[in-house]
């Protein structure tokens, strides 16, 4: 690992641990919680749009089943906090293999597309008539705070460590995913997957197991959501925040590690900028994101690498990366099979 | 009871008529340009609020229509080529991505020239129901499915059989290919995003004396017909109404013979299997 | 597109990121002292749920800026903070922390809507500042911060049973939504209508976004019902109104309080005769004939005179509950100071007479509404009228 990116990870770390203490107004803390918590998701999701390549509408479903869970496992059965989310995470990784392993050998992205589109408004209509087990429109409040053991993270602070805590867990994780050959085998699939399958790749197996992996963080998101805000409701999780986290991916940069956290902020702090604008909010919004996927297609993240890659000194030879974008689209373009149209 | 399941098939008929409506352009735009277009509904939502808007100037009831479904389809022409043609050479995510930032700039455009209330068109010949064994509907229904049948035949016409039509697919197909035969696949596309646009707009006209036009409703018009094209089978030329039918008939059935509590994710459900065992959609493309 | 840690250009985007949030989000906004009059109000002003939200800020902005004109509170200026929530939960719950910590208001008027309240329960909790909701949630012991004046699900449908009672109408069919709303109301209905002497014979749900409810009509239609009560209001009564004259059932129509305003007529046309359509209505629309010493009566026609002139559209129930919100708090404020605390302790025991309805709050009834103050409309052509009881 380079030594810059050492210091800039310390620099980041210091950062975010020292905040809390400038800041301490619940507003602003409140704020940074929940961002942390969309950031984890997209973090997850971005694995899977850039790494291997792959859409999903759907991710609020899994953000779902993660928070509702966590919330019938405390409130309902009894159980504490903190095997509530193992449990949900691997009830939702279970969740996301039934789907994944149908809906990856989808024929094109459009087909996933749709899949996960009606998968998240299933789990949005099975919330609202849910009754008894989900609260039905209005959900179900009172989930305690989060808890590990007798540690109990109670109030804005305490839940600002924690979600921090765990979104640089999930970017080591995807960080050290993507040096790995596993990231290396899901970048030459989403390059050409005929090629990949060719070398002995199983594709569909590799697609299916990313997806379950972005399910899960998504899935613990959610659980740590319920037990911050204390409630749960549908509209939290329907259609509109899955096609949110899309686009803080991509404003962030897909398949950038970090992209996740910035694409998250970014999007959260929008709407805290441009409130004055009132009426003209949502216009502002759409121009700024079609702006920024016509011009900045890399994202924000992408962005700044080309700015610090074209400074003297330059990428090494590693930075290259595989298959430069270009020219995994001219194959794409002679051979419409090979992307899986 | 007879009576009442007339009213179900009914009911599903009208709002069928309406996803197999949106699903026809999606497709249409799809087949002829491999593009999904997120913000499909927006034309139609637009093409509903421009004739409401109209109308309310005292405009008569035709040019307001006529009127709405031509601005849409101009709207069409300058997406195509300020937006469409930059993103061609991106990758699909990223195209479906713009067309989702797409659909909510015209969103935010409504909300400012029309604020976010709902409104209604009249309808296109009164609003009386016809009373058929015991079913009422509405004349608007009528309208829907007729036009909608005819467009289905004119387009199989056109994309099967005339030159035009063919080279539209051609391009879609392989446009370097196309292009070497002498195709402009640049026209194709423009071509394609204005009959993609006009009969979402038309969609929208014929639908809104039945359908509450809000800023929001292109959001929904589009995730229905979508869903709707993908099930009948997006390659087929009749896929787009067969599936919009399939969609509209699910619904209602449901509602009427369950609890109507579950009629949604009995519905959603049933997509979500359909689509799992059967991707290429109901009806399988002709060619290809 | 590979990344291992991020690097030092990345990073210091975050951190100016971060850094701008913070200056951003803090109060720039010069204090006026703690003993200024402040009452903050977060409703939704964009999202799917703008144009309720959008009435009601707009009426309590027209409210603050009449008690202004007179005065305001004892010669002191009230200052309206005003916040949208863009018609989520989460974003309401930050707005309350924004609201009493940063911006330190004595009390908040809000949301509309029991999706975006009930999330907000505990953090309104936390904060300590009372709130004064607008939306059909039950209150219990422990919300001690939450008020909430909203003719109750379950008082409105008794006041129907009531006046279906006067009718003579013992066969009733009931078209619930499909939320919380609708679960109270049908639940209510089968267990109180035996005691009026009604018969529910038919009972059906939906959900607010269908575009078509002809399939439970014409199941509802079947059972040969005499009215149909449906606890909805906005563009859902609509509907139901439509697809009612769609198949021909020519019964009396009952939604919520919320569908009565002119819009409702706009979508619906004119209604051709008597006893197709009802809705329940208070002081505002019997301003006129309220005897002179009622303490409502002198401000209720001055705000509506005023709405009028500035909006060309009366003021109706969606913006009657919104003066009464202020009408509350600002009473509240008179009579206590700025103290969030004393101004909920006071609230908790205040009795006012509103423009939706008469209010008598105890500790145990967060609501208050006065079931006698609550009257039923008729809409005949283009107007709602008075029925007399």
């Amino acid at each position: 690992m380079k030594r810059s990116h050492l210091l800039g990870a310390l620099i980041g770390i210091a950062f975010v641990v020292a905040l809390p203490l400038f800041i301490k107004d619940e507003y602003t803390l409140g704020f940074l919680v929940l961002a942390g918590i969309v950031s984890l998701t997209v973090t997850g999701l971005n694995m899977l749009v850039g790494h291997a390549g792959q859409l999903s509408l759907g991710h609020g479903g899994f953000y779902a089943l993660g928070a509702y869970a966590s919330t019938i496992l405390t409130i309902r059965f009894g159980f504490t906090p903190f095997p509530a989310l193992m449990i949900a995470a691997i009830a939702t990784g279970l969740v996301a293999l039934l789907l994944g392993i149908p809906l990856l050998k989808m024929l094109t992205q459009f087909h996933l597309a749709v899949a996960t589109l009606i998968f998240v408004m299933l789990i949005n209509a099975i919330l609202i008539v849910g009754g008894g087990w989900t609260g039905g429109f209005t959900g179900i409040q009172g989930q305690p705070p989060f808890s590990i053991g007798s540690v109990v993270f109670e109030g804005d602070t305490a839940n600002y460590y924690l979600v921090w805590g765990i979104v640089f867990l999930g970017i080591l994780f995807a960080a050290g995913l993507s040096n790995s050959q596993a990231g290396r085998v899901l970048r030459a699939i989403q390059g050409d997957e005929t090629g990949a399958q060719s070398l002995g790749i199983d594709v569909a197996w590799e697609k299916v197991k990313v997806f379950v992996i972005s399910a899960i963080y998504a899935s613990v998101a959610g659980s740590l959501l319920a037990h911050y805000t204390g409630s749960v409701t549908p509209a939290q999780f329907g259609v509109g925040p899955s096609l949110e986290f899309m686009v803080m991916v991509f404003l962030g940069g897909k398949g950038s590690v970090i992209g996740g956290v910035v694409g998250g902020a970014f999007i959260k702090l929008l709407p805290q900028v441009t409130e004055f604008m009132k009426n003209y909010r949502l216009l502002v919004d759409g121009i700024i994101l079609t702006g920024v996927l016509l011009f900045v297609p890399q994202g924000i993240v992408g962005l700044f690498k080309k700015i610090w890659d074209r400074r003297p000194g330059g990428k090494s030879p590693e930075e290259a990366g595989p298959l430069s974008s270009k020219e995994s689209f001219s194959v794409a373009l002679a051979k419409p099979e090979a992307r899986g149209e | 009871m007879l009576a009442q399941v007339l009213q179900f098939l009914v009911s599903g008929l009208t709002l069928g008529a309406i996803y197999a409506l949106i699903a026809f352009s999606f497709s249409l735009v799809f087949r002829t340009t491999r593009i999904m277009n997120i913000a499909q509904g927006e034309f139609s939502m637009l093409g509903g609020m421009i004739a409401i808007a109209l109308i309310g100037l005292a405009l008569p009831m035709f040019l307001s229509v006529m009127a709405g479904i031509f601005l849409v389809a101009i709207l069409g022409l300058i997406i195509e080529r300020v937006i469409i043609r930059r993103v061609r050479t991106f990758p699909r995510m990223m195209i479906i991505m713009v067309t989702i930032g797409l659909s909510m700039t015209i969103q935010g455009f409504a909300v400012v020239f029309w604020g976010q209330d709902s409104y209604l068109l009249p309808h296109l010949s009164g609003a009386d129901p016809i009373q058929i064994l015991g079913a009422a509907i509405l004349p608007q229904t009528i309208w829907i499915l007729a036009i909608s049948g005819v467009l289905s035949i004119l387009f199989w016409f056109f994309l099967g059989r005339t030159m035009i039509g063919l080279a539209m697919r051609a391009s879609a197909e392989n446009r370097l290919a196309a292009s070497l035969v002498g195709i402009n696949p640049i026209r194709v596309v423009q071509l394609s995003f204005v009959f993609g646009a006009s009969i979402g707009a038309l969609a929208g006209v014929l639908v809104a004396p039945i359908v509450f036009m809000n800023f929001l409703s292109g959001v929904l018009l589009t995730i229905k017909g979508i869903v709707a094209a993908i099930v009948g089978g997006i390659e087929s030329n009749v896929g787009a109404v067969v599936g919009g039918l399939a969609v509209g008939l699910a619904e209602s059935m449901a509602a009427g013979i369950f609890p109507s509590m579950y009629k949604d994710v009995i519905a959603l459900l049933i997509l979500l299997i359909v689509l799992c065992a059967m991707p290429k959609g109901i009806i399988r493309g002709s060619a290809r | 597109m590979k990344d291992r840690f991020p690097f030092p250009g990345l990073l210091t985007l975050i951190a100016a990121l971060l850094l701008s949030l913070s200056l951003c989000i803090s109060p720039a906004l010069a204090q006026t002292g703690k003993d200024a009059y402040k009452i903050g109000t977060i409703f939704s002003l964009t999202g799917s749920f703008a144009n309720v939200g959008s009435m009601q800020q707009r009426a309590i902005a027209l409210e603050i800026e009449r008690l202004n004109s007179k005065g305001g509170i004892n010669g002191q200026r009230i200052e309206h903070i005003s916040y949208d929530d863009q018609s989520q939960a989460e974003t309401a719950g930050l707005l309350v922390k924004k609201l009493a910590k940063q911006d330190k208001v004595s009390v908040i008027l809000g949301p509309t809507g029991a999706w975006t309240i009930m999330p907000i329960k505990p953090t309104i909790q936390q904060m300590k500042v009372p709130d004064i909701a607008s939306g059909a949630i039950t209150i219990n012991p422990g919300d001690k911060y939450l008020f909430n004046l909203v003719v109750g699900v379950e008082m409105g449908n008794e006041v129907y049973l009531n006046f279906a009672k006067q009718r003579g109408w013992t066969q009733i069919v009931s078209l619930q939504t499909m939320d919380d709303v609708g679960d109270r109301s049908s639940a209510f209905l089968k267990s109180m209508a035996p005691k009026y002497g009604i018969q529910i014979v038919g009972e059906e749900r939906f959900n607010t976004q269908d575009k078509d409810i002809t399939p439970q009509l014409s199941k509802l239609k079947a059972a040969k019902p005499q009215a149909l009560l449906s606890w909805c209001s906005g563009d859902a009564a609509v509907l139901v109104y439509k697809n009612m004259r769609q198949l021909g059932m020519d019964i009396p129509y009952l939604p919520s309080g919320g569908a009565a305003s002119s819009r409702f007529f706009k979508l619906i046309g004119d209604v051709p005769k008597e006893n197709l359509l009802f809705t329940l209505g208070g002081k505002l629309q019997v301003l006129d004939s309220i005897p002179d010493n009622d303490p409502v009566k002198a401000p209720g026609l001055e705000f509506r005179q005023m709405y009028m002139t500035k909006f060309n559209a009366p003021p109706e129930n969606l913006e009657a509950v919104a003066w009464d919100l202020t009408a509350m708090a600002v009473q509240a404020m008179k009579a206590v100071g700025t103290n969030p605390d004393k101004v909920r302790d006071y609230l908790e025991n205040i009795k006012m007479s509103g423009l939706q309805a008469s209010y008598v709050m105890t500790p145990n009834d967060h609501n208050g509404v006065d079931k006698n103050s609550v009257i039923i409309l008729m809409g005949l052509g283009g107007k709602w009228q008075v029925v007399n009881k």
